[in-house]
């Protein structure tokens, strides 16, 4: 066509804008601040709960050790109730066991006795021999403490 | 004696169980994240699918590679899941049975034992690739159980006991909400614990077949799997128990535990049906640059803060 003068194709003036290749994603939810707030609000609170539990706990195990300490005697009586009775358990049990042999003195061996110290106290002797007239099953037991005598 | 023994059979064989449909929940949750179906054909929905799985790895026959060492070989895949079962002996019902007072440190010395199922499997099956699924493996565990005991010790600075039946029956403030950072990183060590999907270089296929249990076959492979399932449902338990504290309610106080559980247990399968595996370095480096300074940091914040309050 007459008339049109040629014109080069050229960039835009102050060249092309840079390409977009980033993908353009809406943002969503909360920032980064309010997300870090919001965490750090609830620890807060979780923290201060924290305390009052802590405390609650310590007041209990005030009491318990009180109960404890004022149990302890008992305990102590009870056990050595425990103790004796077993003993007479076994003098019983050795006197039935023993009777017909003649001249038996119950807790020596032919005159030796064999449950008291130079003290005249009764050793620690072993669980077998504590629970000798028991039944295994039940001296177990009471061994490991499963059952109280 | 026998009333004991029998509670704890009974205690592992409903572990059993469970650990067996977990792995088929597992198999439809994968299913589902695929957009495909997953295992419905056995009977009614496919439901006794895993006991069909157990049936068919215990009939078929045990095959022992001629190289491999032979008692040790016999022996791992036992002691994997002896010591995967032993973890549930803690497990803090409402109603125990026995009261362990120390608790959280038999959870530790079992998990560090269980490395050497790993160890003794990789060493015994005399293959090289079963031994560098091994090696890779322990150097993975034992690295992570570092930043685990750590985690674990600065959530027991603020737990005040080392009972995990106290744990669950009193107490009211979880971990969780006290320090969040603290169970992330718990759970991604829980995760490479476990040897779990993001950190699973122990059978990693394409260079390693399929890791440490190469030679394994028939009954012995069915051990090592149910060792893995069962470990990952302990430590979902656990990390239910030390980092969600809950308050006690009455008869009910042992279902949400139980649903935690689940819970945690079903993340584990979400994490393996989303995430890529991780390269080995990144792994040691998340291990030794990131989580051991994050652990350490977090017990001198612990102990600070039970100072101050």
């Amino acid at each position: 066509m007459p008339g049109m003068k040629f014109r080069q194709d050229m960039p835009p003036p102050g060249g092309y804008g840079p390409v977009e290749w980033a993908q353009k994603i809406p943002r969503r939810g909360l920032s980064g601040y309010a997300i870090f707030g919001v965490a750090i609000g609830i620890s807060s609170t979780a923290w201060i709960l924290y305390h009052f539990e802590r405390n609650y706990k310590r007041r209990y195990e005030l009491d318990m050790n009180d109960a404890r300490i004022a149990l302890e005697p008992l305990l102590e009586a009870e056990r050595h109730r425990a103790f004796l009775k077993q003993l007479r358990k076994n003098r019983d049990e050795e006197n039935m066991l023993m009777k017909d042999v003649p001249g038996w003195e119950t807790g020596t061996l032919y005159g030796e006795p064999c449950y008291h110290n130079q003290a005249k106290r009764f050793p620690d002797v072993k669980p077998e021999e504590y629970f000798i007239h028991s039944r295994w099953a039940d001296m177990y037991d009471r061994i490991w403490e499963r059952r109280k005598h | 004696m026998m009333h004991l023994l029998i509670c704890i059979l009974i205690n592992y064989l409903l572990v059993m169980v469970a650990m067996a449909f977990f792995t088929l929940l597992e198999r439809k949750v994968l299913g589902y994240i695929q957009i495909r179906k997953g295992p419905n054909k056995v009977s009614l929905m496919g439901l006794p699918q895993p006991f069909a799985d157990v049936i068919k790895l215990f009939t078929k026959e045990v095959s022992f590679p001629s190289s491999s060492n032979l008692y040790p070989f016999i022996f791992s895949p036992m002691m994997g899941l002896a010591l995967a079962l032993l973890f549930w002996s803690l497990y803090p019902y409402s109603s125990p049975l026995f009261f362990p007072m120390y608790g959280a440190l038999l959870f530790l010395c079992i998990s560090s034992l269980n490395v050497y199922a790993t160890l003794i499997a990789g060493w015994a099956s005399n293959s090289k690739y079963a031994l560098l699924g091994a090696i890779r493996s322990i150097a993975q565990t034992i690295s992570y159980e570092v930043s685990m005991a750590l985690i674990l010790l600065s959530a027991l600075i603020i737990l005040l006991s080392f009972n995990l039946i106290l744990m669950t029956s009193s107490q009211w403030s979880s971990i969780s909400l006290l320090l969040p950072p603290l169970f992330m990183i718990w759970f991604i060590t829980t995760l490479a614990e476990t040897n779990r999907t993001p950190f699973d270089l122990s059978e990693g296929e394409s260079e390693l077949v399929s890791g440490f249990n190469v030679e394994f076959s028939a009954g012995s492979f069915a051990l090592i799997f149910m060792a893995e399932y069962t470990n990952i449902l302990t430590m979902s338990l656990f990390t239910s128990v030390f980092f969600f504290g809950m308050i006690p309610l009455g008869i009910f106080t042992d279902i949400p535990l139980v649903l935690k559980t689940m819970f945690f247990a079903f993340l584990f399968i979400w994490v393996r049906g989303t995430l890529p595996r991780m390269r080995y370095d990144k792994l040691m480096n998340l291990a030794w640059k990131s989580f051991l300074p994050l652990s350490l940091s977090m017990m001198i914040l612990s102990t600070s803060l039970i100072i101050i309050i």
